[in-house]
């Protein structure tokens, strides 16, 4: 069986086919790689060295043979890599060398000596991790010269002196292998990648360095660590891998965006998006990144500090996330498929009363709400007499409660968290293509992710092509293409929809927060299985009103929501050689970007508050359109006078964007036989345009000194269509310097500490996220009827600000990296301070302005904090090697100003006060400090602190914390913020003969939240089902030691109502975690031979395999991430979110 | 490579340095930028238009007003205290509180309709219109609505903050208090003296003509007691013989009766209208039905069973003016305010400002403070002729007060007066206080409550001069 013969060929066919629109990669600059063109007629050895050493500032230590001998030899290369070099001369130079370091040693090939031993004959191929031929590996005999290096395909031959000698394997980049020979005539060697690795790539704004000369904070995430989150967005496997960086948000759908935060907040009220380039395509903010697939994806590397990312001027203050795509290698077409199948689950803390617990609930909400509601009425009046007094429906007591509190087994007893989550299954295909020859490199790779939400009636499922060609065409030019396209076909679930079922945003129906409406006294489908409607919504329309809403479940099973989105971005350049180091590229990126989504909810369900009968059918359709391009030409040199480095780079930008959007409504159907907006009379039609434009000049100088010192600065002018008239353009710049002691000749070369280097960098970025025409005053149409006719009308919504400008960042940060055992143990310790002025906020004013708020660029902020990230790799103990990872990182807030004469800004969120001051931290919970329950009215009146207005029996007593014997909303205390103290994570990973085993923790600490049902269904309001936490503890006869306030359906008091959001809403968000935990076993060699290809693993993943928290809500990151804007100053407030999920898949990989 | 065609290269490259055409200068594509805007007629008419589609807003006369007016006295009550967050509940026993949705509404709106008023005021003297007369009437009509919103905040709050300019900075009214009523209610006399100045007599469909303006006036005069300035007022308005009463109660409110000779000035709602998501109708006719008989009903502002008992034999607005849900325990509502065919919170009918019953009636009232007290009895007779009763037996000046107050209950239901009645009364403590006691709560007001308490919100935003009302 060979199936790579079978196999290849139609991939191949394919492969030919579907390339049309390919990329560029950043190349990779190591020593091995250095370019270098060398041109020499007639010329000896030496020098021909001292050529390349002139050339390359590398030096060669040769022996006396390279001066001595006298044959000359001529040789004309373009720019060739230097480990090639020694290949493009005659064999008879009879020398090789294998570069380890700065100095690279030359050593003669000695075949005259061999020639008499005995000589083994050993063959084989190097491959990557990938099972990628590795050309140009070093393959030595252990203790002797000789060596080779594999060739194009990774092949070697190596005579070696015995059958017992040991082959040392390396590669840079790569851990070194030692290899016993015993005896074999074949070794295929596989390389792993080394992560402690110090001359990696690593990759910045447009270009790449070593981290000799990078003096920045970055952290860089693999391909591998990538796809251990199984996920269709790879922000979620950021999660706990990275230092001071934070991932909240967890929407309700597969492929919905999360936040990325890095190193806190750094804005009030401006957008928090980070920057993502691909590719080195910019995309604009609020790009969906599930369109991307997780595994095109090469690295990552985050730009945490400012002066790395003042390169990216007025985007860059949120950080900048770099993300480069696979590129394929030299060599063969090679082919890589991954697959997994797995199932989701809930393994959240939300857990709501069933019926019987509900009943107890509900009968002391309603009594206590009719008994409180006015002066002689008793908990025992039947409901004629409560209404009689004019208790209202919802002092009455429903009549089938009683049969609940006796107890009486069998009554219907409905689990709707049960019904509304569901085990999901997960698969994932994926297919990728590489190859190439010397001049030409390609990756193509096709994706197809199958993932069923959690939430029933709602899928997803993605097709994604990634195509990267990189190609020199002639010896001066370069070009590359790259393509990323992705399709979508979804069915959502509604966001944050109370059981509503309406077409403005927000109203598709929402199980997962519906729930917390659905009485578990009604049943979802009836005995012969079709949904029971209008149970619950009539009953209580008719007789309690209770929540007047619809069977949620057979409200998304009879409701369609469906979206489709398409989207290609991608780029092509060309790259010119005008002059020894001095090149010019110029690149087109462009990025295309379609959503589709419709809605029907047919008339024959009820609305919430609305039964069947009074309802209507209603439809959206909505049309959204995103272009976006961008022009950018660079000019770059790289030269070196002596022991002096230049990296020098020009650039000049320009991108603009244009979007567009049509949402036609309607709820004007004559039936439901339509199932979309075609079925409607007259649907309204709402269109929006926008476009903004950003002009951008930016230069960089980095500059090194025998790879001891390092400087770098840049400069960025951004102009902007959004900012006001008179401040246009910004100004970013920034500084860095590094000191790298390890390469000093004093440094002790003892090998227990390996790199060591000290750097500081200053920079300041800019944040630009404030909508397109924030700076303008708009009119906003507000039409009128006159006689029945419609009449224009218009006012001003938004005050104008021609001086709007860019919030600006400045910030500092230092940095220290440490390696231990050639670095095979690592830290990484960085400190930061970043100062962000002229704050873009929305801030409230004062409301007789005719305006509620208002975009300013005033205040201050300061972020500080520090991180530590330490990693160990291949430490060997026998069989096994091991690795391991650990990060934690801190960050402080504080506000240093706000606006003129202001010191304060207190924002709400569903009744939830938060306070952002002067001298305290951004969105603290600001709110009443609960000290007790008032349990009768002998202990109010007694009260020698006047209670709140309105206190009656059952309600929270507050604790006086001004001390002015008197409860007021001066009392409010602060009682922590979002913004956790720390966040950590550690992972390990263990190789022994086949298998590996990895696992990653992560955690926060310090960390509060409320969540918004939590918060409904623990105000003690007889409108929501209860959670069963407040249902155990909740003051009442039965449990007269209960801390929670006492339910009151019907006349809630006016301090009941205030102290709602009071501290027992705020909620320890801190959790502890076993991210993901991935155990694999590769087969032998024996097994792949076999089959034909070259490698086949199989492992068993999961993610969230473990939690701890003590959080009652879906899930403490999951935030509100619908609109990124504006939720600053209320952080902390989880309005509606997923439940935390536990995956489990079986995952396969094959590579031929 | 050859040399030639490296240059030759190099050169397309440069190009792309040269060849873009950028403009950072993108005005909005699909809104209007108001530097271009209000520069003619045409665009300073959908301005005005502007703001009287302010008036629609739920915090205005789409809801809260109507709501804050009727629950906060005695003939009209919330049927579920607990309800969207006890924002009409909390009235019904003035327990609200300064986080109270309704309070921060109210005065939200309130401002931004005066701002939407400045707006034109400000820019309107420098527009040409084709006929000046026009443009007279319209700044006539726009510092009568600025005077209807102010008279309304300084009733419901007490001392507010005054600004009768265009903003041009949101920030300049950070340290700007409350103004006391006394120097409000100058302004408003100021614009209204103008308003009846650039008005003229005839009435235009939705917009305030010259009777309105001394309506209004004429309230402004009887609630601060100027008995003799309110006389004036109001005496301008009946004599002028623009208005009159619609032949029978049953004809003055609902869509078929818009635009009767009645009505002074109304909000214009329509139901069936939406664009861009923006409805023209009213939520009052869901909200103010007992819960669960139509979409949305809320049970907010219900009359209450007593008051429903006080009418009268054959009056007949009764039946009129009140429906009623019959279930084991009925409840009644407002008819005032019909409920849309085509969906919740969308009902058609007019909201009623000032209408020729209420004007006999103020008119009666100030006829009676100044002593005449045969022309008062005759002015209370024509209202209550219509509804179908017999004349007032009422003689002495007190009486006369009395039954002048009982029919303003009866003839105004659900339409927002009853609580702003009690206080230009003066005897809405003692009313209420009285009304508690009957009902056997413990509840019991002082004059504190004759006054909303400010919204915290705008507490919160200038706590060092947006100082709360006393008692909250």
């Amino acid at each position: 069986m060979n199936l790579k013969k079978y196999v290849s060929r139609p991939f191949l066919l394919f492969f030919v086919f579907s390339i049309v629109n390919p990329i560029y990669a950043t190349g990779i600059t190591n020593i091995k790689e250095t370019k270098v063109s060398i041109k020499l007629k007639n010329a000896r050895l030496f020098e021909f060295f001292s050529n390349l050493e002139k050339k390359t500032q590398h030096g060669f230590a040769h022996e006396q043979y390279v001066i001595d001998k006298k044959e000359t030899y001529g040789i004309i290369q373009e720019n060739s890599s230097l480990e090639k070099i020694p290949n493009k001369l005659p064999r008879e130079a009879q020398f090789h060398y294998d570069i380890k370091g700065d100095s690279i040693p030359i050593a003669k090939n000695n075949t005259a000596n061999q020639k008499g031993l005995q000589q083994n004959s050993i063959e084989g191929i190097v491959i990557d991790e990938l099972g990628l031929p590795l050309p140009g590996a070093s393959i030595v005999e252990k203790g002797t010269a000789n060596g080779v290096t594999s060739d194009f395909d990774g092949n070697y031959t190596i005579q070696v002196s015995s059958s017992n000698a040991i082959l040392e394997v390396s590669y840079l980049g790569y851990l070194i292998q030692n290899i016993p020979v015993t005896g074999q005539s074949r070794i295929n060697i596989q390389l792993q990648p080394d992560s402690g690795q110090l001359d990696e790539v690593v990759v910045i704004g447009y270009g790449t360095t070593t981290k000799e000369k990078f003096n920045g904070a970055v952290s860089k995430i693999r391909t591998k660590k990538l796809n251990s989150f199984s996920s269709a967005n790879f922000e979620q496997a950021l999660s706990g891998n990275v230092a001071g960086v934070q991932v909240v948000g967890n929407g309700k759908n597969p492929g919905e965006n999360s936040v990325i935060q890095i190193r806190g907040l750094n804005t009030l009220t401006a957008g928090t998006n980070p920057l993502i380039v691909v590719d080195g395509n910019p995309l604009s903010e609020g790009s969906s990144f599930s369109s991307i697939n997780n595994q095109d994806i090469e690295s990552i590397n985050i730009l945490k500090d400012a002066a790395s990312a003042a390169i990216y001027g007025s985007r860059a203050s949120n950080g900048v996330i770099l993300i480069t795509t696979k590129k394929g290698k030299q060599g063969g077409l090679k082919v890589r498929y991954d697959t997994y199948y797995g199932f989701q689950d809930r393994i959240d803390n939300f857990q709501l009363a069933d019926a019987y617990d509900t009943a107890l609930f509900d009968n002391d909400a309603r009594n206590f709400g009719y008994v409180s509601g006015g002066p002689g009425r008793s908990i025992t009046d039947d409901n004629a007499t409560r209404d009689a007094n004019g208790g209202g429906k919802r002092s009455r007591v429903q009549g089938f409660l009683q049969s609940y509190l006796d107890g009486q087994p069998g009554l219907v007893n409905t689990d709707w968290l049960d019904a509304t989550f569901r085990t999901a299954s997960q698969q994932n295909h994926y297919i990728n293509l590489s190859g190439g020859t010397e001049k030409t490199n390609y990756s193509v790779s096709f994706g197809y992710l199958n993932q069923e939400n959690i939430i029933v009636d709602s899928d997803y499922k993605r097709y994604t092509n990634n195509i990267k060609l990189n190609s020199q065409i002639s010896d001066h030019v370069r070009f590359g293409i790259t393509s990323n396209i992705s399709m979508v076909n979804s069915n959502p679930t509604g966001e944050r929809g109370w059981s509503s079922h309406g077409t403005g945003a927000g109203q598709q129906p929402d199980p997962s927060y519906a729930v917390v409406l659905m009485h578990p006294y009604y049943p979802i489908y009836n005995l012969d299985g079709s949904f029971a409607i209008a149970n619950q919504i009539n009953d209580n329309n008719d007789n309690w009103d209770g929540p007047i809403s619809e069977n949620i479940i057979a409200k998304v099973g009879l409701t369609d929501f469906s979206e489709r989105r398409f989207r290609i971005f991608g780029s092509t350049f060309i790259e010119v050689d005008v002059w020894d180091g001095l090149k010019l590229k110029t690149s087109l990126g462009g990025d295309y970007n379609t959503i589709f989504g419709e809605f029907f909810a047919p008339s024959s369900i009820g609305n919430y508050r609305t039964p069947v009968a009074n309802n209507l059918a209603q439809a959206f359709e909505n049309n959204t359109r995103r272009e976006n391009y961008i022009t950018e030409n660079i000019l770059t040199y790289n030269g070196t006078i002596g022991k002096h480095n230049f990296d020098v780079l020009f650039g000049f930008s320009y991108q603009e964007e244009s979007s567009f959007n049509t949402r036609l409504e309607s709820n004007n159907f004559a039936d439901n036989n339509i199932r979309n907006i075609a079925g409607a009379t007259n649907p309204s039609a709402v269109t929006r345009r926008s476009k903004w434009a950003l002009e951008s000049y930016y230069s960089r100088l980095q500059y090194d000194y025998e790879g001891k010192y390092s400087l770098s600065g840049s400069f960025r002018r951004d102009g902007s269509s959004r900012f006001g008239s008179n401040t246009k353009y910004g100004d970013f710049a920034s500084l860095s310097a590094g000191w790298t002691l390890s390469n000093e000749s004093f440094f002790p070369q003892d090998g227990y500490v390996g790199f060591t280097k000290l750097r500081a960098s200053w920079g300041q970025t800019g944040n630009n996220q404030i909508g397109d025409f924030g700076s303008i005053a708009l009119i906003d149409p507000d039409n009128y009827v006159l006689d029945g006719q419609l009449v224009p009308g218009a006012y001003t919504r938004t005050s104008p600000n021609p001086d709007l400008s860019w919030e600006t960042n400045t910030a500092l940060n230092i940095g220290l990296d440490l390696g231990f055992f050639q670095n095979k143990l690592f830290f990484t310790a960085e400190y930061y301070n970043s100062k962000t002025t002229d704050l873009l906020l929305e801030v409230p004013v004062p409301q007789q302005s005719g305006f509620s708020q208002s975009l300013q660029n005033i205040g201050e902020l300061e972020n500080k904090g520090f991180e530590l990230e330490v990693r160990g790799s291949n430490f060997e103990m026998g069989d096994f090697s091991i690795g391991f990872n650990a990060n934690i990182s801190t960050n402080e807030n504080e506000v240093l100003a706000l606006g003129e004469g202001q010191d304060q800004i207190i924002a709400n969120n569903g009744g939830m006060d938060f306070l952002t001051k002067v001298g305290g931290s951004i969105a603290e919970f600001y709110t009443y400090d609960i000290i007790g329950v008032f349990k009768d009215q002998a202990s109010i009146d007694a009260a020698t602190v006047t209670p709140l207005a309105g206190t009656e029996v059952g309600d929270y007593m507050v604790r006086d914390a001004d001390n002015d014997g008197e409860i007021t909303p001066d009392d409010r205390v602060t009682l922590g913020d979002y913004n956790p103290d720390f966040t950590y994570g550690f992972g390990f990973t263990v190789d022994y003969k086949g298998f590996d085993l990895s696992a990653q923790f992560t955690g926060v600490e310090g960390r509060k939240a409320a969540d918004n049902m939590v918060y409904d269904a623990e105000s003690g309001e007889g409108f929501f089902v209860p959670t069963q936490y407040y249902v155990d503890n909740y003051f009442n006869d039965r449990n007269p030691d209960g801390f929670l306030r006492r339910p009151d359906f019907s006349s809630f008091s006016s301090a009941g109502r205030i102290t709602r959001a009071s501290s027992h809403a705020v909620l320890d968000a801190d959790y502890f975690r076993l991210r993901s935990l991935q155990l694999g076993y590769n087969f032998n060699d024996g097994v792949t031979k076999y089959m034909g290809i070259d490698s086949f693993r199989i492992y068993l993943t999961g993610n969230n395999i473990f939690n701890s928290s003590k959080f009652r809500g879906y899930n403490p990151d999951g935030l509100d991430t619908s609109s990124n804007r504006r939720q600053v100053l209320t952080r902390g407030w989880i309005n509606s979110t997923s439940p935390l999920t536990r995956f489990v898949a079986l995952g396969l990989n094959f590579k031929f | 490579m050859k040399f030639a065609k490296k240059i030759f290269l190099t050169f397309i490259v440069l190009f792309g340095f040269s060849s873009c055409d950028n403009d950072l200068e993108i005005v909005p594509i699909s809104e209007k930028a108001a530097n271009n805007f209000y520069s003619n007629e045409q665009e300073l008419e959908s301005a005005i238009i502007g703001v009287y589609a302010q008036l629609q807003m739920r915090g205005l006369y789409g809801l809260d007003l109507i709501g804050v007016g009727e629950i906060s006295g005695e003939d009209s009550f919330e049927e579920i205290a607990a309800n969207d967050g006890g924002r009409f509940g909390q009235l019904d026993d003035f327990s609200t509180n300064p986080g109270n949705s309704l309070v921060a509404d109210i005065w939200r709106e309130s401002y931004k309709g005066i701002q939407r008023t400045n707006v034109v005021l400000n820019r309107i003297t420098a527009i040409e219109y084709n006929e000046a007369s026009l443009k007279t009437k319209r700044i006539g009509e726009m510092k009568f609505v600025r005077a209807l919103l102010y008279f309304n905040l300084v009733r419901l709050y007490g001392d507010v903050p005054l600004v009768i300019e265009e903003t041009t900075s949101p920030f300049d009214y950070f340290g700007e208090g409350r103004i006391i009523s006394a120097d409000v209610y100058a302004q408003i006399e100021t614009d209204l003296s103008d308003a009846i100045q650039n008005l003229p007599v005839e009435k235009e469909l939705g917009r305030p003509a010259k009777g309105a303006a001394q309506a209004l006036f004429g309230d402004v005069q009887l609630t601060q007691g100027n008995f003799g300035g309110a006389l004036t007022s109001l005496e301008a308005v009946v004599s002028s013989n623009a208005y009159a009463l619609a032949p029978s109660t049953s004809e003055i409110f609902g869509v078929a009766n818009e635009g009767n000779l009645e009505i002074l000035f109304e909000v214009q709602f329509a139901s069936g209208f939406n664009v861009d998501g923006q409805l023209e109708g009213s939520s009052a006719g869901s909200q103010f039905r007992p819960s669960g008989t139509t979409a949305n009903a809320k049970g907010h502002n219900l009359p209450t069973q007593a008051f429903i008992d006080s009418f009268e034999a054959d009056d007949t607005r009764l039946n009129d003016y009140i429906g009623v849900d019959t279930g084991a325990n009925p409840f009644y509502y407002s008819t005032k305010y019909e409920v849309s065919a085509t969906g919740a919170n969308d009902g058609g009918s007019d909201h009623l400002i000032i209408r020729y019953a209420d004007v006999l009636l103020k008119y009666a009232e100030a006829l009676n403070k100044i002593g005449r007290r045969a022309d008062a009895i005759e002015q209370l007779n024509t209202v209550r002729l219509r509804a179908g009763l017999a004349v007032t037996t009422a003689t002495t000046q007190a009486d006369v007060e009395l039954a002048i107050r009982q029919e303003r209950r009866f003839e105004l239901t659900g339409e927002g007066h009853r609580w702003l009645d009690l206080k230009r009364y003066g005897n809405a403590v003692p009313v209420m206080n009285a009304f508690f006691a009957s009902m056997g709560s413990t509840v019991s007001i002082d004059d504190n409550k004759l006054v909303l308490p400010i919204p915290q919100s705008q507490i919160d935003t200038d706590p060092d001069v947006i100082i709360q009302n006393p008692g909250y």
